[in-house]
């Protein structure tokens, strides 16, 4: 995925370093509760599973990252310390894991309102540093969690990513908010019109629920086929539990069934990010 | 029951689905970065706006020509004209409005020097501004809108503006076929609506806005209000620096890089309602020919049918 070589030109090439382009997802949705932090720690999990360098952000104030994975998220520096000071080295920032290739960076305690929160541009530069020094770092792929609604700096770290997924809670009210999305979207493809639009992925779904099985019936009637990702995130009380023991469910003994559906959207994400 | 066909618009959010799956327009490398290069920051926080704004108004001023200005009728705005059917009924509710608006210029030209430069030549701008449209272009325009159709004149500055550009236009109709004729009926914003789907499909703008001289938004489907302030302090800055080169009211038209490939083009155009500004989000740089062929497009479409 994305490597990138460069060549020296000395009378003959040479290979002299190979780097890795990094790739930056954004998982966004215009409403809160749609399981935008669910699907962020799952997904990376996923990313690191097969071997990525993996890099979770959180980019949400309300720290939701750092609530579900560790004790002291509170207490940690993280995303919104970098933007408020570009020169705070990432590097003290990552947390690592128990799972090698997957690091985490918090929220932090500077929050996205303490920097003037709202007013898109004011952290798009910053971001963008953010991420080349995740690149530095070595990672393959950065996913990050961000609050609810397009504005501030989820706006700005829309400019600068390289995809988005927008979870959609399966019911026929979060599905009506569907075009407010695609406006802010098509909004933030203007400013970064390099932005891939992965699709909207369908979360909660309650099969034995007739209205949330027509509530995805009826996005994929609407939406073009590629805008509505073929994995759907089912309701399931194992993200609850997970959630308590502060774990991504892949390692939950009887995670077995989420993590094949989380390996599988791993693969479908990819495939659209590498058209 | 369908869960969704009664609440929301299908054709148009299919419409914007499929836009955003669209694959992104190519642009070189170099282009991406010409304008503002590794180190650019972004556009001046919230807290510059007010400032940019009292300095791109003071830059409209004209003492010379303050008297000169005729009182502007307002444009219809945009709930007005909807309700109306008609910019005449529009144009009346808006008087009280037009006549505070005609007696600011003069206030504001107290307070400002006569002698003040135009504000772009006192500050380094981070926008690039195409030296090409700034004056030669833009009288063309001023001559077809104003219904003096001296296709000579057009003719000739038309050659010269293309000898002088040098910039390789990226929209997808950067030809010399003329856009489609708009034959646009129906309330003022009906007929904008439809320009703006004219735009998009024979030129590939993305998004257009549409405000008056003061500032008042008459379509906006961009929802930037930096983009909008840009826009209006650009345009005013043209206008004042056309009056003093040509000793005439003129307008001009300008470009400002506002993304790796997207481009603000403003485009003002004189018309009944007084200036009109124009802002355009194409995926480059469109030259002078077409921003002539849209400013008279914009003009046929602004003026009811008889």
């Amino acid at each position: 995925m994305g490597e990138k070589m460069l060549l020296s030109h000395c009378g003959f090439v040479t290979l002299t370093k190979i780097f890795i382009v990094l790739i930056t997802i954004a998982i966004t949705s215009q409403k809160g509760g749609v399981g935008k932090t669910t699907v962020s720690i799952n997904l990376a999990h996923a990313y690191a599973r097969m071997g990525k360098r993996t890099l979770l952000v959180d980019a949400d104030p309300q720290g939701s990252v750092g609530l579900s994975l560790t004790r002291q998220s509170r207490s940690l520096s993280g995303f919104y310390d970098a933007i408020a000071d570009s020169d705070f080295p990432i590097d003290q920032l990552i947390i690592p894991t128990r799972l090698e290739t997957l690091s985490i960076v918090p929220a932090g305690r500077c929050s996205d309102y303490e920097l003037g929160g709202g007013a898109m541009g004011v952290s798009l530069h910053r971001v963008r540093t953010f991420f080349k020094m995740a690149e530095e770092q070595g990672y393959d792929v950065c996913i990050i969690d961000t609050a609810a609604g397009l504005f501030g700096a989820t706006a700005d770290v829309l400019s600068a990513c390289t995809a988005v997924v927008v979870p959609q809670q399966a019911e026929p009210l979060g599905v009506r908010s569907v075009p407010k999305m695609l406006e802010a979207l098509t909004r933030m493809q203007i400013v970064n019109p390099r932005l891939k639009v992965c699709g909207v992925l369908m979360t909660m779904v309650q099969n034995r629920l007739t209205e949330s099985v027509e509530a995805v019936q009826a996005l994929r009637n609407l939406l073009p086929q590629k805008m509505v990702l073929r994995n759907v995130i089912p309701r399931d009380d194992l993200f609850v539990r997970a959630s308590a023991k502060g774990l991504p469910v892949g390692v939950m003994e009887e995670g077995a069934g989420v993590l094949a559906i989380f390996e599988s959207l791993r693969a479908e994400i990819d495939a659209t990010i590498n058209q | 029951m369908d869960p969704l066909q009664p609440w929301l618009d299908a054709k148009e959010v299919r419409r914007l689905a499929e836009g955003l799956l669209a694959p992104p327009p190519e642009v070189e490398e170099a282009a991406v970065d010409a304008a503002y290069g590794q180190n650019f920051e972004g556009f001046a926080g919230e807290d510059d706006v007010p400032a940019l704004s009292k300095a791109g108004q003071a830059v409209a001023v004209d003492l010379s020509n303050k008297q000169e200005v005729p009182p502007a009728p307002q444009p219809p705005h945009e709930d007005k004209a909807e309700d109306n059917g008609s910019t005449d009924n529009a144009l009346s509710q808006q008087a009280d409005t037009a006549s505070v608006a005609t007696a600011s210029p003069a206030q504001d030209a107290e307070k400002s020097s006569p002698t003040a430069e135009p504000i772009a030549a006192k500050v380094d701008s981070p926008f690039h501004i195409s030296t090409n449209q700034n004056h030669s272009a833009a009288d063309v325009i001023a001559v077809k809108v104003n219904g003096q159709e001296d296709k000579a004149a057009v003719s000739e500055v038309s050659a010269a503006s293309s000898d002088i550009v040098k910039e390789p236009s990226t929209s997808p109709a950067a030809g010399d076929e003329p856009i489609r004729k708009l034959d646009a009926q129906g309330p003022f914003l009906s007929r904008i609506r439809q320009f703006s789907q004219v735009i998009r499909e024979d030129l590939g703008a993305k998004a257009m806005f549409l405000i008056d001289v003061n500032g008042q938004i008459l379509l906006d489907e961009v929802e930037n209000a930096k983009l909008i302030q840009v826009a209006r302090t650009l345009a005013n800055a043209s206008q004042r620096a056309n009056r003093q080169s040509a000793g005439a009211a003129a307008v001009g038209n300008l470009h400002v890089k506002i993304g790796a490939s997207s481009t603000l083009e403003v485009i003002p155009v004189d018309s009944r309602y007084g200036l009109l500004i124009l802002g355009v989000i194409f995926p480059g740089p469109i030259g002078a020919v077409r921003v002539m062929q849209v400013a008279d497009e914009l003009y046929r479409t602004i003026e009811p049918r008889r």
